[in-house]
């Protein structure tokens, strides 16, 4: 991964591996912080995207130290979530389909 | 040798079981403080493990035997060898969870009247003067009413009478209750009758009809008497004395328990928790439902609305709850209600039937309005944003469309559709998403959207603010055993 600065005081960016962080995660993790700064997201290669944040113009140094921080925690707990979700997915539809189905869900004795 | 002629289980049988990996079932989690995680279940039902914790479980290290380890097998997050049927049970409990979608619109409001005598700045209704009388239900309007909520399929069907003022309309209240009931004779649902009243013009006439048809009471106390008048004006500035005085007649001829009173917190409430509390205790109720402001009606023209964010909220709300627990440590049962509908959620595969936590959003399948008109809304609070020209969530009218076309109308559907928060972004795999919902409503009339921005949503902030709070409240061991009289089944 990459960072560097962009041109603007308030503006930043950081280059992700998609190889370590699919871009659903990355995206999911934007998302929640569109209270907090506006994310664009720009392809650079096959392997690699280009994350641009917009802070709040009141958002300080540390401020905005501090939420990077907390979108690097967020991406690995998107990346955790993601693990959980696919190993689930088949048991997930297993429950739902058994919970709507109209059959009985436990069995006679 | 062949394998027939084996005389012994096969190899693995003999190895040991604490190699063996447990598989997971699905879950979500979401920070509860800076170290620590929620996690949540399909079921609702929920742990908390620490970060470490949680890589374990994940990377399938979590040590078997293990306090955590039992934990999670006993609330169906992962299971093994000694435990398969949790994929049943889960689904079960889930099941149960989402049995209101079949029994589905119970409550049915009827909005008698906008007539009000109360001027109250936070009003959500554009109230109009007493004797405007066009504003009056009629009982045409009533029968198509009566019609409708009979062509729902749940067993139990909630009458409630709204206003402006319900009982300026009190001779159509009644003819609804003789119709309701002459036609369950045939029907034989579970019927209830509520009215929502400010109480001013509760009679003995009114009361003995109510005493007769089990007819229960709901009214308004927002607090001392100095605070009460203030957010509740009307002429001769008397209405908290009125109400005492409703509230004591009520109970004298129908019971003690058949009056209840709902609170809204004002600028002027925000620090004043404790003696908005005492005087519900003083009142002789057993509870209190800490609401804040909603964003519609006469709430926005006066802008009592802004007047406090969530942070001032929150505030209020967590101050009076640690009053309302320290008076049940001292030995007086009072409980909150915003936070025993959440408690029994978190801790029953049932739902407590409350609109705005729920998934699909409760409109129009848990709740739908018949305004006096005989216009149907999806919500009472959809009724309030049309009073702001705002009739997104008009559904229909009584006069204009049937059963079929106002509950199978797209208009519905695709707002149910669209708030289940199962798949809504922020919230499917929000560690919470099983005790909330997604009041579209209210993201509609804050955000213009009715899925909403979740980082942005007052709803989702307060929310998920309670949740946690309650959960850190769970773990002082004294604490948990007053929140756990808070749930209901």
């Amino acid at each position: 991964m990459n960072t560097g600065k962009d041109t603007q005081p308030i503006e930043y960016f950081e280059i992700f591996c998609l190889s370590t962080y699919s871009l659903n995660a990355i995206k999911k993790t934007c998302y929640k912080f569109s209270s907090d700064f506006s994310v664009k997201l720009e392809k650079v290669d096959d392997e690699k995207i280009k994350v641009g944040f917009t802070f709040n113009p009141n958002a300080d140094n540390e401020m905005r130290a501090d939420l990077i921080r907390q979108f690097h925690n967020e991406l690995l707990d998107q990346d955790l979530r993601e693990i959980v979700f696919k190993e689930t997915e088949g048991v997930r539809n297993l429950i739902l389909a058994h919970a709507f189905s109209k059959t009985t869900l436990i069995e006679p004795e | 040798m062949s394998e027939a002629r084996l005389k012994f289980q096969p190899l693995s049988s003999y190895e040991s079981k604490e190699n063996t990996p447990y598989k997971l079932l699905p879950f979500n989690f979401t920070h509860l403080d800076s170290n620590r995680y929620v996690l949540t279940n399909l079921a609702g039902e929920y742990l908390v493990l620490t970060k470490h914790e949680l890589d374990l479980l994940i990377s399938k290290k979590l040590p078997i035997g293990t306090i955590n380890y039992n934990n999670l097998i006993a609330k169906n997050f992962i299971y093994d060898q000694s435990s398969d049927v949790a994929i049943n049970l889960i689904a079960l409990k889930f099941r149960t969870k989402k049995s209101f979608l079949s029994e589905f619109t119970s409550l049915h409001l009827f909005v008698v009247s906008l007539r009000c005598d109360h001027s109250c700045p936070y009003c959500q209704v554009s109230r109009q003067n007493v004797d405007t009388s066009q504003f009056d239900m009629t009982k045409e309007t009533a029968n198509k009413g009566i019609a409708f909520a009979f062509k729902s399929p749940s067993r139990s069907l909630k009458f409630e009478f709204q206003g402006g003022e319900s009982l300026l309309n009190f001779q159509l209240i009644k003819y609804i209750v003789l119709t309701v009931e002459e036609r369950n004779k045939i029907e034989n649902r579970d019927i209830q009758f509520v009215i929502a009243t400010n109480l001013v013009f509760i009679s003995d006439e009114i009361l003995s009809f109510c005493n007769e048809h089990k007819v229960l009471i709901s009214t308004s106390l927002d607090g001392p008497e100095d605070l009460h008048n203030k957010n509740r004006p009307r002429p001769g500035k008397n209405s908290h004395q009125l109400t005492i005085q409703g509230i004591n007649k009520v109970r004298e001829a129908l019971g003690p328990q058949s009056v209840s009173a709902l609170m809204t917190t004002t600028k002027a409430s925000l620090t004043r928790v404790k003696d908005v509390i005492d005087e519900y205790i003083t009142q002789g109720f057993n509870s209190i439902f800490l609401r804040p402001l909603s964003p519609y009606g006469f709430a926005i023209k006066t802008k009592s609305y802004k007047k406090y964010d969530t942070q001032e909220w929150l505030k209020f709300y967590f101050e009076g709850l640690a009053y309302i627990i320290e008076i049940n440590k001292s030995g007086h049962y009072f409980a909150e209600q915003y936070a025993s509908i959440i408690l029994s959620k978190m801790y029953t595969p049932t739902e407590p039937g409350y609109v705005d936590l729920q998934s699909p959003a409760g409109i129009g399948i848990s709740a739908i309005v018949f305004n006096y008109n005989g216009d149907v809304y999806a919500s009472d609070e959809a009724r309030m944003l049309a009073e702001m020209k705002d009739e997104t969530f008009k559904l229909g009218n009584l006069d204009n469309n049937s059963y079929e076309e106002i509950i199978g109308s797209d208009k519905l559907l695709d707002v149910l559709e669209q708030t289940m928060s199962e798949s809504v972004p922020g919230c499917s795999e929000c560690a919470f998403q099983p005790y909330c919902g997604s009041d579209p409503v209210f993201h509609h009339a804050t955000q213009n959207d009715m899925v909403g921005n979740k980082p942005n949503s007052f709803f989702c902030h307060k929310n998920m603010e309670v949740f946690k709070h309650l959960v850190r409240l769970m773990e002082d061991p004294d604490t948990r055993k007053i929140l756990l009289d808070w749930v209901r089944c």
